[in-house]
């Protein structure tokens, strides 16, 4: 090429490249994202700032509710790149699922309705817009266990759209996880969702201020930043922030107490599951996971960077493909070492003790998951249900705490994974209306459902237990056909309901069948982590390799509105396993003892022979060199 | 490699088997019609057939249980089939016992043999039948590879070793049953040849 030309072709390529807007040089990071280098908790006495990015002066007439991602990311932190992390990302595209988690449960009791949502392509789980389910929707059940920016979406309703406008987009709330102060309460957060107060709720959950009012009582022109043109009746309940002083310093800043590692009681306040029978009852009867009993926290092994991808740590989780690190933090990984080769001192320097498991055949750590010996409740003969903090709104105020509550979450069911290892598992059964659809069930919104049935007084009355109502078939063919009627030329209505689907066949009864869409959700249970002493097959293989052995022959509970819910066996659950050889290996086990017993002897018999013939042949061997002779050595 | 092994083991042993027993019949060997003095020692005799036969047959379902998949070429023995290994292998460990008690004592080395086996020239001692001096070498290893086979076997069914122990462990079972298997089968197939030169004698 000529000199002339390749300044022509580089000029030319420069150009391009600054209409193509390539940056000048990358970003840098923020101040609060620069690592110090001290392990010292970084202070932080800080500005509020409000949505629009405005200082707030807590001495104001009517000051705003502070902004958490203007005041934490104003200038300090990437919340950009934080909201791509894994408790913000849910409903952004490209993200990769990764196995199934717990769901989101909507319930509603008066349609029988239970039905597992999630934002992400779970294998059994609907997607809320699929269902009809707005974001404003969701945010009012849900938003109080998410810290995920939520604004509208397309499947919010006009009246929705305007609603947002009234209580404020809820933003990606940095405090639920980092603020460690005692006074920072997520149940007055779920509180304010509950009035509609978006914008306040983090305000009032920091304790930095107390809000007053109800966004849920404004009309929907309601204008905060206009409060004065509220009609006079409505006045007391116009939202209001009132902070608190003593909690600012000089120059109208606020100390924050805030640590770069979430405390593991913030972690709880969603993460929590427990045996139905112990919400209402003493706690100090309970156990715990044996990590947090020898005083680690989640984050060390629930770790990541600022990209906040933090890690759940199953084996061949996305989030730790090509990262060693992040793959050093799976059971495995720590205690065993990963697949790379990492050698098994634990991540952070823990030296994570190695398992022995002395006596356990290979065949156990290649076709089955840490977790099916070390994790999750006991298995007996049938399985129990659970309660979760996010199912069932564990430490809000006014949670439910009877045992029958719905959601009817059951545990454990022994399932086999992607991988094909078998592991522990949380199963919800779906419950809900729906419509044949080239051979799919899509779901009917179940708040048009219940919308439905209360303009033909068909929705049941709600038990008092906050279980499910009393329906029977008569009342779920009623409900079909007023499906039927409400909708002509629609597709087939149908209801899901105890591993069934039920429909009207052409005489107009209600029959019942097979459906995929009808197994329960199942997702993994990883915790509490039970130690060696305690985990299955501490008492020897009889704990799995029996007749009854629960984690094959157990009857997993089918919950059911229905009366007839029945039991399905643990086996259904396990397609690569062989219930027939299970059952032969496990009365094979009597004769084990006798097996060990007639080998043993032979053994050391057939030793003692051989050391005969070996003392016969030194002895001859010694005749020899002594120059002796005899007949036989 | 271990498949290969196996293979080469057992066509090993067809082709020697197989080679001797042309030789054998080549030779056209006169049975000998059994003597009024075996007659009379009629229980011991029995005994001894009994027991060499459950040797025999216990022998070969272990083998068979124990080597299918291998020469199958699956990747590991389990499921019904190991399940029928195991069980197989109690008998074979209580008639292992039993042989090694009614042979032990036939399968002393005489001093004769001692002196051909170490390769000495010693004058006086008789003649030393060389299917006989077969039969004794591999009775012995035999017996020393039956122990391993059941100690490595013994020792994984209890809360002793660990699972990358165990595998250790199953390699050890694995060299030391073939070659159990290999010892057996010529030691009962010389046996049975040194039973023939007898009788022909």
């Amino acid at each position: 090429m000529r000199p002339a030309s390749s300044i022509v072709s580089m000029l030319a390529i420069t150009g391009m490249l600054s209409v193509a807007g390539w940056p000048a040089e990358a970003q840098k990071p923020l101040l609060g994202d620069i690592p110090s280098g001290s392990r010292s908790r970084p202070v932080h006495v800080i500005s509020l700032r409000d949505e629009n990015g405005d200082t707030i002066q807590p001495g104001d007439r009517l000051p705003l509710p502070f902004s958490t991602e203007q005041t934490c990311g104003g200038g300090c932190h990437d919340v950009q790149t934080i909201r791509r992390g894994w408790h913000f990302n849910a409903a952004l595209p490209g993200v990769a699922a990764g196995r199934n988690g717990e769901p989101w449960i909507w319930i509603d009791s008066a349609t029988a309705t239970q039905i597992p949502l999630s934002y992400r392509a779970w294998n059994g789980a609907y997607r809320p817009q699929d269902v009809g389910i707005g974001a404003r929707a969701f945010a009012l059940r849900f938003g109080a266990r998410t810290p995920a920016p939520m604004e509208t979406d397309s499947a919010d309703s006009a009246l929705d759209r305007a609603r947002w406008s009234v209580s404020g987009k809820l933003e990606a709330n940095c405090l639920a996880c980092h603020d460690r102060s005692p006074v920072y309460d997520q149940a007055e957060y779920a509180r304010q969702l509950g009035l509609e107060n978006f914008r306040y709720a983090a305000t009032a959950a920091s304790g930095m201020a107390i809000v007053t009012g109800a966004s849920s009582k404004m009309s929907n022109l309601f204008d905060y930043l206009l409060p004065g043109s509220v009609e006079d009746s409505l006045q007391p309940s116009i939202p209001q922030v009132h902070y608190a002083a003593e909690r600012f310093l000089a120059g109208q800043k606020a100390p924050f107490d805030i640590a770069r590692q979430a405390d593991s009681n913030r972690c709880y306040f969603c993460h929590t599951e427990v045996d139905v029978a112990l919400p209402g009852k003493e706690r100090w009867k309970a156990g715990e996971d044996v990590h947090m009993a020898r005083g680690m926290a989640c984050v060390q092994c629930h770790s990541n960077g600022l990209n906040h991808a933090i890690t759940r740590n199953y084996e061949g989780e996305p989030a730790a493909e090509g990262n060693a690190f992040a793959d050093s933090l799976s059971c495995r990984g720590c205690h065993m070492g990963s697949a790379n080769g990492q050698q098994a001192t634990g991540p952070h320097g823990l030296n994570a003790p190695y398992p022995k498991h002395k006596g356990l055949p290979a065949l156990h750590l290649e076709r089955l998951s840490c977790t099916f010996c070390h994790a999750g409740p006991m298995p007996s003969g049938t399985t129990g249900r659970m309660k979760t903090a996010r199912a069932h709104g564990l430490g809000e105020h006014n949670a439910n705490l009877d045992a029958d509550a719905l959601p009817h979450i059951v545990a454990p069911v022994y399932a086999q994974q992607g991988d094909g290892k078998l592991a522990p598992y949380r199963a919800v059964w779906p419950a809900f209306w729906g419509r044949m659809k080239a051979g799919r069930v899509e779901p009917l919104n179940p708040e048009w459902v219940r919308s439905l049935l209360d303009r033909k007084k068909l929705s049941r009355q709600p038990p008092a237990d906050g279980g499910w109502p009393r329906i029977d078939t008569a009342w779920v063919k009623q409900v079909l056909q007023l499906l039927k009627q409400s909708a002509p030329g629609q597709p087939e209505a149908v209801y899901i309901a105890g591993g069934k689907l039920y429909r009207l066949d052409a005489s107009g009864d209600v029959k019942s069948e097979a459906n995929a869409q009808a197994e329960p959700y199942l997702w993994a249970i990883g915790h509490d982590v039970r130690p060696a002493t305690q985990a299955l097959g501490a008492n020897g293989c009889q704990d799995c390799h029996a007749k009854t052995s629960p984690v094959f022959f157990a009857d997993v509970a089918v919950d059911s509105p229905l009366a007839q819910g029945g039991t399905w066996k643990m086996n259904h659950f396990q397609p690569a396993v062989d219930a027939a050889y299970q059952l032969s290996l496990a009365n094979s086990w009597k004769y084990r003892v006798w097996l060990k017993a007639t080998a043993s002897g032979a053994a050391i018999v057939l030793l003692l022979l051989l050391l005969g013939g070996a003392y016969q042949a030194l002895v001859g061997l010694s005749a020899r060199l002594s120059g002796r002779r005899r007949d036989h050595v | 490699m271990y498949r290969t092994a196996v293979i080469g083991v057992f066509a090993a042993l067809s082709f020697l088997i197989a080679g001797d027993l042309a030789r054998r019949f080549r030779l056209h060997r006169v049975r000998r019609p059994v003597r009024e003095a075996d007659r009379t020692d009629w229980f011991p005799g029995l005994l001894r057939l009994c027991v060499n036969l459950a040797g025999a047959v216990c022998l070969a379902a272990v083998t068979v249980t124990g080597f299918a998949a291998v020469l199958a070429n699956t990747p590991a023995l389990g499921g019904y089939l190991l399940m029928a290994h195991v069980t197989t292998a109690g008998g074979f460990a209580g008639a292992a016992l039993a042989v090694a008690v009614i042979w032990i004592w036939r399968n002393r080395f005489t001093h004769a043999e001692c002196e051909r086996l170490t390769g000495g020239k010693g004058s006086s001692a008789p003649p030393v039948s060389g299917t006989i001096l077969l039969r004794k070498t591999f009775f012995w290893i035999a017996l020393a590879s039956t122990i391993p086979t059941l100690a490595t076997a013994l020792l994984a069914m209890f809360p002793l070793v660990s699972p990358a122990q165990q595998q250790v462990l199953l390699q050890i079972h694995r060299i030391s049953a073939l070659s159990m298997v290999a010892c057996s089968v010529l030691f009962a197939y010389c046996a049975l040849a040194a039973e023939w030169e007898h009788r022909g004698n």
